[in-house]
């Protein structure tokens, strides 16, 4: 279906081809606010041809030859009183085909349109199903500006290959996060939901779970201060990646120890402390006394960040639930080692418990992505492996994650290569931006140039959710705003108190 | 002599030539600027038909405001596509009308409308080269005279100018044996005839403005006068030398491009009548012409105008200051502004026209006419 005609295609430097054409707007329709990025329709025997506007400008010939504006202007009049100048004002659009839509499916354009070819506004159901947009069950996250055609993307589409979230800061990432969050929320039983859960790191989404909230009853708000992990759950490959220095003989070792209390403790349904493994190796005969002092002295380390005790707070197995959100606040936190212990120890057990079936289908998200798994080498982060792990295979268990960054260049590549959703907001950066040319696939050189353009709230979505990247303004949130505050209610509040 | 010695002494010989021209056409436009107020061309025997009521070779012409006047311009546009038996032209022309009103920028109407559908025209006749030229000539006339006619009949201009020659200029001797084409001729004489009765009926000036670098109309009279005019003691240093070739290669805008300052005109004379031989017992109109200059870096124009109604005198006053009062506003480019636009709207686009052609084409039974046209071109040039 074709909505109301707005131009014709013309003829103009070796356009039209199967790659682009241009388009005059009609006269009649010189009101439209026609707009770099819109998508237009034309008609062929195959289906509706799908193309989305590159360029718009204006033409005058009256105005073309510099030097004869010139001319006419040293008479003193203007251009306007000596021709009818406005009546020679054209539109002109640049257009790229994106493919045949009929309904055997999407095709690529191999032949050009052709020159006087009628050109629509296509209507919004062709549009969103063009797009491989869900009207039903997708997620409201805006809408496409210029067509008033709502965004709703495929809950699998989006989320089982992973999504990166990638912009400046202020841009409106969290924002975002939050009508995800809402999304997902909202979602009914018969529409599939996945369990959330969400680290926190500068406590911006407590405002979710407020007493105002029509969310209230489906988040879980987990305070830092009590955040503690079950001991006796870590293995002892675990412990090694939180200290990497530990050799293979010392993993071996340590292995041993856990075995003993796994039989002495874990197995008789007691609890263990690091106390507990820290005698365990004082007391044990076969280590070196190198090997010994070291494990003793890393386990003190570990001790001294108090998150070790008998029982995992908060509960994975109780707390991440169908339809539910969890989120761990981090704001309380300073090292970002200590961060990462946390992050570390809750995606492993996570991931473990999605494979063991014991918890639903999970999505993960991750703020400030680049702080938990940094690319460079030197700061390796004790997240990192995880991450990495889950990225890669966390797809065939139906554990996903959303990477949200302001640093795509700093994120460990081997993360970000596996999401295959990109939603990005405005970036300024050129490493950034060079880097999201490489990584994001299906990112076409006009799509690029305009990431730099893009206002607050305002999305490209490229990848694995959409057939075509898709600008997007993000919609307005239903809760009430994230805990932010500006420079000036800060200095307010910092001073009033 | 070796090759590159040919070539210089070819362009040593040429460069000379050239120099030599310009030496003599700078003679002749200084002698022509140091009298173009003192030589009075009513003096001139009436033997070399100048029939002219000016009495000074260079007439200033006289100021004029345009407010609630209406100024039209009409021009045509042709494209032309040949098979071997075969012609087929897109036609079209169109009209405009500068409506001016006190404080604003001019009304625009346009005849018969802003972007009309070009007509196309085909021919089976069997005709020669020079012969389609003319047909395609004559369609173009007939389009843009058509044109007129409909414009002064539905909005009464003040004056109405064409592009091109006010008379239809067809050699005879070309179109003759075709009877097609004899038959199209007289048609678009007819035309022209009810162009000029309508106007004379409304007292609209009519005009066509050539803007030509070629003819020598002028200086050949000229050259012919010249030995009346050596008792004259300007002209007496022509006597010197043998002053005849010269004036005889010198083109009018060449000579008057610096004889001629802004706003002024040469003296009107007359060109030539409409009627031929075979017309006899038509009403005939004389044509007149004089050479303007609208602006200061751009070659004069030329402006025909049958006589219609009033005297050649005061018709070239007034249709000399209308066609200033238009034209004079880019000092580079002298044309008048309603031509400039009639032209641009009734321009044809070689792509319009091929995709257009090769529509017909198909439909038709013939391969692409625009690949005809490509592969006409020798197989060597690309
Ligand atoms: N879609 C939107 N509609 C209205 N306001 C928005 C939108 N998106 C973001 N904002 C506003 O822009 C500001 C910055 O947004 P946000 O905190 O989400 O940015 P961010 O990208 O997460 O920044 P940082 O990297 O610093 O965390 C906030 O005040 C937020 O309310
Ligand atoms: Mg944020």
């Amino acid at each position: 279906m074709k909505g109301k005609s707005i131009g014709t295609v013309i003829v103009a430097e070796e356009t039209p081809n199967p790659s682009e054409f241009s388009f005059v707007l009609t006269k009649s329709e010189e009101d439209f606010r026609l707009q770099k990025g819109m998508y237009v329709t034309i008609q062929s025997e195959e289906g509706e041809i799908i193309a989305s506007v590159l360029n718009v400008f204006k033409t005058n010939r009256y105005f073309s030859s510099p030097s004869a504006v010139k001319a006419y202007e040293t008479s003193g009049k203007t251009l306007a009183s000596i021709f009818p100048v406005d009546s020679w004002e054209y539109i002109i659009a640049q257009a790229k085909p994106l493919g045949i839509f009929s309904e055997i499916g999407i095709k690529r354009l191999l032949y050009p349109v052709s020159p006087g070819d009628t050109v629509y506004v296509p209507d919004t159901g062709t549009l969103s199903k063009f797009l491989g947009l869900d009207p039903e069950n997708g997620l409201f996250l805006g809408k496409i500006a210029h067509h008033n055609l709502e965004v709703k993307v495929n809950l699998t589409r989006f989320l089982q290959k992973h999504t990166a979230l990638l912009a400046i800061s202020g841009a409106g990432k969290s924002y975002t996060v939050s009508i995800i969050l809402e999304e997902l929320l909202s979602r009914s039983q018969e529409q599939g939901r996945v369990a959330v859960i969400l680290f926190d790191v500068h406590g911006e989404y407590k405002g979710l779970s407020d007493d105002s909230s029509e969310f209230k009853d489906k988040i879980e708000f987990f305070p830092g201060a009590f955040i503690q992990f079950a001991t006796h759950k870590l293995t002892a490959g675990q412990f090694a990646s939180f200290q990497p220095q530990m050799s293979a003989v010392q993993v071996r070792e340590l292995y041993r120890i856990l075995g003993k209390l796994y039989v002495t403790n874990t197995k008789q349904g007691k609890s263990y402390l690091i106390k507990d493994i820290i005698e365990k190796i004082e007391n044990d005969d076969n280590i070196n006394q190198r090997s010994k002092e070291a494990l003793i002295g890393w386990f003190y380390t570990l001790e001294s960040t108090q998150l070790f005790g008998q029982v995992e707070k908060p509960s994975l197995e109780d707390d991440i639930k169908a339809g539910k959100l969890l989120i761990v606040d981090l704001s309380d936190f300073t090292s970002l080692r200590k961060k990462q212990l946390i992050m570390s120890y809750f995606l492993t057990q996570l991931f473990d418990l999605r494979k063991k079936g014991k918890i639903p289908p999970t999505t993960i998200i991750v703020e400030e992505a680049h702080q938990f798994a940094p690319e460079a080498s030197i700061n390796m982060g004790l997240s990192r492996p995880i991450i990495e792990t889950i990225a890669r295979e966390g797809r065939k268990f139906f554990i996903s994650l959303v990477l949200i960054s302001q640093r795509p260049v700093k994120l460990s590549t081997t993360a970000l290569s596996q999401c295959n959703t990109h939603v990005i907001m405005r970036i300024v950066n050129p490493y950034d931006l060079d880097f999201i040319g490489r990584s994001s696939e299906g990112i076409d050189r006009e799509t690029m140039d305009s990431i730099t353009t893009l206002g607050i709230g305002e999305a490209i979505i490229v990848g694995n959710a959409v057939n075509h990247p898709i600008f997007v303004s993000i919609r307005k949130r239903k809760t009430s705003a994230l805990q932010t505050m500006d420079l000036e209610e800060s200095a307010k509040a910092y001073d009033i108190d | 002599m070796h090759l590159k010695d040919k070539i210089n002494s070819a362009i040593d010989k040429i460069s000379q030539q050239i120099l030599r021209y310009n030496e003599h056409r700078r003679l002749f436009q200084n002698l022509f600027r140091s009298v173009k107020n003192s030589l009075n061309p009513t003096e001139f025997p009436d033997s070399f038909g100048f029939k002219t009521t000016d009495k000074s070779f260079v007439v200033n012409c006289p100021e004029t405001n345009i407010e609630g006047l209406k100024i039209a311009g009409v021009d045509g546009g042709i494209i032309h596509r040949s098979l071997n038996f075969f012609d087929i032209a897109l036609i079209r022309a169109v009209g405009v009308l500068f409506y001016y009103l006190p404080n604003s920028n001019p009304v625009v109407r346009y005849f018969p409308e802003e972007n009309p559908f070009p007509d196309i025209v085909t021919s089976i006749e069997p005709l020669n080269q020079n012969e389609i030229e003319s047909l395609i000539s004559i369609w173009r006339m007939q389009k843009e005279i058509k044109c007129a006619i409909s414009l002064v009949k539905e909005d009464l201009p003040d004056i109405i100018i064409i592009d091109g020659s006010v008379l239809p200029y067809i050699d005879y001797k070309v179109i003759n044996h075709s009877e097609f084409l004899v038959h199209q001729y007289l048609n678009l004489k007819t035309l022209y005839r009810q162009l000029y009765s309508l106007c004379q009926k409304h007292h609209t000036s009519l005009c066509g403005i050539v803007k030509d670098s070629r003819s020598a109309i002028l200086t050949e009279k000229m050259s012919h006068l010249l030995p009346h005019l050596s008792k004259l003691k300007e002209f007496e240093k022509l006597l010197e030398i043998d002053y005849r070739p010269i004036i005889r290669q010198l083109r009018d805008t060449d000579l008057l491009f610096q004889v001629l300052d802004q706003n002024e005109r040469t003296f009107e004379f007359y060109l030539s009548n409409f009627n031929e031989k075979f017309d006899k017992n038509l009403p005939d109109f004389d044509i007149h012409c004089f050479y303007l200059k609208t602006a200061e870096y751009d070659t004069p124009l030329r402006v025909e105008f049958p006589i219609l109604f009033s005297n050649p005198q005061d018709l070239s006053q007034s249709i000399s200051a209308l066609v200033i009062s238009v034209s004079k506003h880019n000092p580079e480019y002298g044309l008048p502004s309603v031509i400039i636009e009639a032209d641009a709207r009734a321009r044809l686009q070689e792509v319009d026209a091929d995709i257009l052609i090769d529509e017909i084409a198909s439909k038709i039974g013939y391969s692409s006419f625009s690949l005809q046209k490509r592969r006409a071109r020798s197989p060597f040039t690309r």
